[in-house]
């Protein structure tokens, strides 16, 4: 794979309103995402990083620009299946099963139903659910729900893997093992991530970078490397270049918040 | 500027009345089957200049203003009370289960029995069909109050009286408009039934009498006048709830009318 | 043990409010009223039905033609009202044109209709089917539209995001999510579909429940009356209770079974 997986050219979108000027949600974002790649994007709220997200999903069409896949426009393929979506609130279906929701992308896609069930099983086993795969999401813990959602965006064998705040409703205790729990099947499945967060901490410890988002209309303000070695885990928080690095963004953050309004305007 | 969803909904209603209008007047001889909206209209003219229509209708509004004013009024009372106390929850309960399982019309030759063909039976009809739903609702709104207002109550030192003015009742105000509400489309089917099978006044005597005699302009009249009502009464107890209970959201209109 | 304190004191104040009821009534019936064409003892309504039940078999063709007529206004409103709805649901033009005439037939007492329904159908089984019909589709097809209205929007944007096809949209999201809402209207549906049977049958027929009330109504026959009364409520709580089932059984994510 020479070229970048993802590219985004002078990507816009705007909403219009009625006998008004259209609402401008983002303009001019440009970004390159290696294969295999795990980039983070931080902002303050109302920056536009969702909507971001679907709209490279093809969930929501854009007003500008390009956005290319594997060198392809967006449109081209937008019919195939190359991205997975993990959704922030449990988007598990009530009626199906763990296993039944990780097939939902899988299945009657013209392969065997033997073995697209085992995929799906496969995938609960990466995410640590095997033993799950008949219980329905209402009982299992808002962790396991967020587990069985990343198995099912990996089962489709994405290209790109999009991650919109997944771990934003959890507990402080849960979250932190949902990340190193991440950064495992990461290491396990090598896939392109494009994750979404406004936690800081969250998006150092888990990428290769971090791109920061203005206030809106959001755009790329600045982007960095994280210099910390992998495999990470908790104890790298307390790395100097950790907290440098996390100082920096949140002086980014800071300024770009202020000059939104300030905090009471969030 | 006409939303588009009510220009569809007028023309649906206009082309619907002339093509009834159309088929009666070419295909029927009689009007005995489908009579034509014209001579519907002008029936319903006759009989509203003659004030027979009045009188009718007058009947069957205090039939419903008595009973559920005295369904709410006891509703309310018996219903705050099963939300208190436990045991007298457990006492009244076999009992509005069985009233409640009791499809009112085959209560309703019952009632007539017991009170007569006049407006008293109705009355009960009335009250029977809406206090249930109200003594539920009011004391399932009771019972769900959030224990932390209560404990705020407690903490500000409230009287009991005070909290129940200011607390309890405001708390199950939607609960207790969700219950009447559900009662009065009940209630208006109940009221006809009871003056179609024994009265001498009413709307539901209306359309005996029109329906006995084969006057059928004058029992598509009623019909369409108890179809107006009906619609009528639901809007504004929609409108009322939204406006007595605004900080909950309007319940949707698929409960039981 | 306290709480098995509870639950016994909840069955004796229970039982015992039933019970002080029926004394009540007894005596009320047989000292102060003393008229059986006014009211009559529960154990005279308890051997009445008894009677009527294994004795004489006098209640079973009523039970059966009611049931019948029942039964077919009953499922011609899930096959009707259950696909309008969803279609209502899935088009707007469809929606448009059809709320004002939907919303109109809802909330007017039905009861209006049954004259004029006679007058096209005759006193035959089709008025009788047709009024039931139409106490019972409003609440199915209204609970379809809803149900299907409300289907949570990420759900849909999951099933974009799976690039599902309509198709599969349709059959793997809208519809699952939709059951508990259809289950719902049906089970409103069986009370009013209920009330509809006794409204026909007082119209104009020669048997069945609500023919058996009418009549002992005008013939003072009070004890008949008392148990046509008891069977439409058993018939009633029986629904109810067939629907629940069906509910948990088809719908078994749901761990509390509500509708609205």
């Amino acid at each position: 794979m020479a070229g970048p997986v993802l590219e985004l050219r002078n990507l816009n979108k705007e909403i219009p309103r009625p006998g008004g000027d259209p609402f401008i949600i983002f303009k001019n974002i440009n970004l390159t995402v290696r294969d295999g790649e795990f980039v983070s994007i931080v902002g303050p709220s109302g920056c536009g990083k969702t909507t971001l997200l679907r709209v490279i999903n093809g969930l929501m069409p854009h007003s500008g620009g390009q956005i290319l896949i594997d060198g392809k426009s967006a449109e081209e393929v937008n019919q195939e299946l190359l991205m997975g979506f993990v959704f922030q609130g449990a988007s598990l279906l009530p009626w199906r099963t763990s296993l039944k929701n990780v097939l939902l992308g899988v299945e009657g896609r013209g392969q065997n139903a033997k073995d697209t069930e085992q995929r799906a099983r496969k995938h609960l086993e990466l995410v640590g659910l095997s033993g799950f795969e008949n219980y329905y999401p209402h009982q299992l813990s808002g962790g396991m729900q967020q587990r069985v959602n990343l198995a099912r965006a990996l089962a489709v064998n994405p290209r790109i893997l999009l991650m919109d705040e997944p771990f934003a409703a959890l507990d402080a205790q849960t979250r932190n093992f949902m990340q190193l729990e991440l950064l495992r099947i990461w290491r396990e499945t090598r896939k392109t991530v494009i994750f979404v967060t406004h936690m800081i901490a969250e998006a150092i410890l888990l990428s290769d970078r971090v791109v920061v988002f203005t206030h809106r209309p959001g755009t790329v303000r600045s982007e960095f490397q994280v210099p910390l070695p992998r495999p990470r885990t908790m104890d790298i928080k307390s790395d100097p270049r950790f907290l440098d690095l996390e100082n920096v963004v949140w002086k980014q953050i800071e300024e770009e918040v202020n000059a939104a309004g300030g905090f009471a305007k969030l | 500027m006409f939303k588009k969803e009510i220009v569809r909904g007028a023309i649906s209603i206009s082309v619907g009345v002339v093509i009834w209008e159309i088929l009666t007047r070419l295909l029927l001889e009689n009007e005995l089957l489908i009579p034509p909206p014209s001579s519907v209209l002008r029936t319903f003219w006759t009989l509203a200049a003659s004030g027979k229509l009045n009188k009718h209708f007058e009947a069957t509004l205090i039939e419903f203003a008595y009973g559920f004013s005295t369904a709410c009024t006891l509703g309310i009372i018996i219903g705050y009370f099963m939300g208190m106390y436990k045991w007298f929850d457990e006492i009244m309960d076999p009992w509005i289960a069985t009233l409640y399982s009791i499809p009112v019309i085959a209560i309703v030759p019952l009632i007539i029995i017991w009170f007569g063909i006049g407006m008293l039976s109705k009355i009960i009809v009335v009250f029977k069909i809406t206090v249930v739903a109200i003594i539920l609702n009011t004391a399932a709104g009771i019972k769900n109050l959030d224990p932390v207002w209560l404990e705020l109550a407690q903490s500000l030192r409230l009287t009991g009286w005070q909290t129940t003015y200011k607390i309890r009742f405001p708390g199950a105000l939607p609960y207790i408009i969700t219950g009447m509400r559900l009662g009065v489309g009940r209630a208006l089917l109940a009221v006809v039934v009871a003056e179609l099978m024994a009265s001498n006044a009413g709307l539901g005597y209306l359309l005996r009498d029109s329906s006995e005699t084969w006057d059928s302009p004058k029992l598509f009249v009623t019909v369409i006048l108890l179809a107006v009502i009906g619609l009528v009464s639901f809007n504004l107890i929609k409108r009322l709830e939204q406006r007595m209970a605004p900080w909950r959201q309007s319940a949707e209109w698929s409960s039981e009318a | 043990m306290e709480a098995l304190t509870r639950n016994l004191n909840s069955t004796i104040l229970r039982v015992g409010s039933v019970l002080a009821g029926l004394v009540f009534w007894h005596f009320l019936a047989t000292t102060v009223i003393n008229d059986t064409t006014f009211l009559v003892s529960p154990i005279v309504v308890v051997a009445t039905g008894y009677e009527m039940l294994f004795v004489n078999g006098e209640l079973y063709p009523h039970l059966f033609a009611s049931s019948w007529i029942f039964f077919y206004g009953f499922l011609l409103a899930i096959v009707a009202g259950v696909p309008l709805g969803f279609l209502m649901a899935l088009s707007q033009i469809v929606r448009d044109y059809v709320n004002p005439w939907m919303t109109t037939l809802y909330t007017t007492p039905r009861i209006a209709f049954a004259p004029v329904l006679l007058l096209w159908f005759g006193v035959g089984g089709g008025a009788k089917v047709s009024i039931v019909f139409l106490g019972c589709v409003f609440p199915i097809l209204i609970n379809s539209y809803y149900g299907m209205r409300v289907v949570n929007r990420e759900y849909v944007e999951l099933a974009r995001s799976f690039r599902l096809n309509s198709r599969a949209l349709f059959f793997k999201i809208l519809l699952p999510a939709s059951v508990p809402f259809v289950l719902a209207g049906v089970r409103l549906a069986i009370g009013r579909g209920l009330t509809g049977v006794a409204i026909a049958e007082w119209f104009g027929a020669t048997e069945g429940l609500g023919y058996l009330i009418f009549f002992a109504g005008q013939t003072l026959n009070i004890p008949t009356l008392f148990v046509g009364v008891a069977v439409f409520a058993a018939l009633g709580i029986f629904g109810f209770e067939v629907v629940r089932r069906v509910e948990a059984y088809a719908t078994p994510w749901k761990t509390d079974a509500r509708g609205s």
